[in-house]
């Protein structure tokens, strides 16, 4: 492995004040390499897309509280730069694309306007020039009738066209990292298939690492080279795809693989995950989840739990890993089959 | 099954809407469809491709262009809305945004109960009573009876809306995407519940959906329907094992795998659906198919039989068994 393009060490958001303040996001720490895709998966306020937030440091600054032991981009802290110095690094070094692209394009501009906008932000070009660049990265990502495109506004596009042209703007300044906050769950999936490829080839070109932020176990089967799957606000298991979807070894993991309908087709009923996803308000010990959690013992709600790693590569934050890597998951075991 | 009269049947329905500049948007055009008691239809589509509308049409909510609905044989469109009414209690629907399909200032009880006091079914007295059992049979703690929606998670809201629905005791439950709003570890909660009141009740459900997971597990018969029309049907499992329309193969071969070790180079279909306002001649998917021939572009493919159930619509496939 190269060395690692980002780097996330015990990153922490909370909003509010104590002791009612909610803890979104809690000792969370990954890295990523140059050509890698990371994605993060988890539900609703799981505290996906607020990590992806905080590390760019576009959550409002009056509610929110931002903590890390480290936060580097090629070995370079971002934590304590001011607002000037982070302007620069974002859509430069880090861009992001968002999952409705009709609220990240501004309706009154044409795309290519705003496409130039992103190149000449970012470095000394002509208007010619840069409308140039518009042109061949529209035609990059694939657009039909580029040239025409270009003086199109965004309601004249697609659901997916806009997503091509956000992520054509994303990556106007070859990024070394691309975030991407689930560009393609307002898409159907014709369209999701294009867009999943088109990241897939552009990551191969350009060596960009992904960070991608899904719900969906179906999109991370298809794209992850590793993923870290978070609940209530935490990373609880991490790993390479292969080993997440062949040997889980948290219960959240667990019950979120035998959830897949896709692999319960011929079952009578779906295994179902019984209750639903708590707030996180202060400070708890033990394992959030537990509760809901078909292989928890009493213990697990109240033992302080650490990451722990199982194999190279592959850790957990679950009491019960044992046993829960012993009980088979129906999705791996149907992909032998 | 054949014999049988369906429980609800859409005969050659057709929605126009005229929208501005004398135009018309073509979104259902000329579908048929049966329901028998106790059985899942599942419909699937990308957006835009007219599967609401369809529902809508089916539930009676909006007069269709032309064609008919019947319910148990009996013809809905002919009827005055007073009457009309009397059969609508057997046919129920089940909403896609759980929020904005509860009145925010009833609480849950009083959103259950509603249905029974329009219908004047039971004692007065009594209502409330029915409606916690109601609360009850989908699995929400009476509780949570005196709480207001925005009180609920998106779990326990698409319960009520189930609860409000079963409250008549419908034939026919028409579910327009009930769980795509809900995570995951959630979603398999509702289905698991509607499958159970619908072998409890002999319910038919409508189920609309562009999740082909869940329509896998979820449904007996399955029909795909592309730009306002059906492009292909059949019962659920040969249709997603080995699908004929060319646009029912797009449309699976575009469904993520479930495991990494099953990813593969996609043939990926072009380009968009094209707008419903001025659709495509001939065959509706001959401009994006890769095997479309002359005949696609001008002539209209009917809706086939074939052998095992199976109906489709494209002039490229015959009647083979592979």
């Amino acid at each position: 492995m190269t060395a690692p393009v980002l780097q996330v060490e015990n990153l922490g958001v909370s909003f509010g004040v104590e002791p009612n303040a909610l803890h979104a996001v809690r000792e969370v720490s990954f890295s990523l390499s140059a050509g890698e895709t990371l994605c993060l998966v988890g539900e609703s306020g799981s505290g996906k897309s607020v990590t992806a937030l905080a590390l760019l440091n576009l959550l409002p600054p009056r509610s929110a509280r931002i903590s890390a032991s480290r936060l580097a981009l090629e070995g370079r802290s971002l934590l304590g730069l001011g607002e000037r110095e982070l302007s620069h690094i974002r859509g430069k070094a880090i861009s992001m694309i968002f999952q409705d692209p009709m609220s990240s394009l501004n309706p009154a501009l044409t795309v290519g306007y705003q496409l130039a906008e992103a190149v000449r932000l970012h470095g000394p070009v002509s208007a010619a020039a840069a409308r140039r660049d518009a042109l061949a990265i529209l035609d990059k990502v694939r657009i039909p009738d580029a040239a025409r495109r270009l003086d199109e506004y965004p309601h004249q596009l697609s659901g997916g066209m806009r997503q091509r042209v956000m992520i054509a703007m994303a990556l106007a300044c070859r990024p070394r990292v691309l975030i991407a906050d689930e560009p393609t769950t307002a898409l159907d999936v014709t369209v999701q298939a294009q867009i999943l490829e088109l990241i897939g080839d552009l990551k191969a070109d350009f060596g960009t690492a992904v960070l991608f932020i899904t719900h969906d176990l179906g999109v991370v089967a298809e794209i992850a080279d590793r993923v870290a799957v978070m609940y209530a606000g935490r990373i609880v298991e991490e790993g390479e795809v292969s080993q997440i979807f062949d040997d889980p070894a948290h219960g959240y993991t667990h019950g979120l693989l035998s959830t897949l309908a896709v692999a319960n087709r011929h079952a009578q009923r779906l295994p179902e995950i019984p209750g639903s996803t708590p707030r996180i308000l202060g400070a708890d010990m033990g394992c959030s989840f537990a509760p809901r959690c078909a292989f928890a013992e009493p213990q697990c709600r109240t033992m302080e739990l650490h990451m722990a790693e199982i194999a190279p590569g592959h850790v957990t934050r679950c009491r019960r890993a044992a046993i829960v890597r012993g009980a088979k998951s129906e999705a791996g075991h149907l992909a032998h089959g | 099954m054949a014999e049988t009269i369906p429980i609800l049947e859409g005969r050659d329905l057709v929605q126009h809407y005229k929208v501005a500049g004398n135009r018309t948007v073509q979104a259902v055009d000329g579908v048929s469809l049966t329901l028998h008691e106790g059985e899942t239809l599942a419909l699937v589509g990308e957006s835009g491709c007219g599967k609401s509308t369809l529902s809508r049409l089916m539930m009676c909510l909006e007069s269709p262009t032309s064609g008919q609905v019947l319910l148990e044989g009996k013809e809905l469109t002919a009827l005055r809305p007073a009457a009309l009414r009397e059969h609508r209690q057997r046919l129920q629907m089940v909403f896609q945004d759980p929020y904005a399909s509860l009145d925010p200032r009833m609480s849950a009880v009083e959103i259950v109960r509603e249905p029974l006091d329009n219908y004047g079914i039971g004692a007065r007295q009594d209502r409330n009573e029915m409606a916690l059992s109601l609360i009850r049979r989908v699995a929400l703690s009476p509780d949570y009876a005196n709480r207001y929606p925005h009180e609920l998670s998106g779990g326990q809201r698409q319960r009520l809306g189930i609860a409000r629905a079963l409250a008549l005791r419908p034939r026919v439950l028409i579910a327009d995407e009930p769980v795509s709003a809900l995570d995951v570890s959630i979603q398999a909660q509702v289905i698991n519940l509607l499958a159970d009141i619908q072998a409890e009740q002999r319910l038919a459900i409508l189920f609309v959906s562009h999740d082909i997971g869940i329509v896998a597990h979820l449904s007996e018969r399955v029909a795909v329907m592309y730009l306002g029309r059906i492009v292909e049907s059949g019962p659920t499992a040969a249709v997603l094992d080995n699908p004929r329309h060319p646009y029912a193969q797009a449309l699976l071969d575009a469904v993520p795998v479930h495991h990494p070790r099953l990813r593969r180079r996609r043939t990926l279909v072009a380009g968009d659906l094209p707008s419903p306002v001025n659709p495509p001649s001939g065959c509706r998917f001959h401009p994006r198919c890769p095997l479309a021939v002359e005949r696609c572009r001008s002539e209209v493919p009917a809706l086939r039989s074939l052998s095992g159930g199976r109906q489709i619509a494209c002039h490229l496939v015959s009647d083979s068994n592979n």
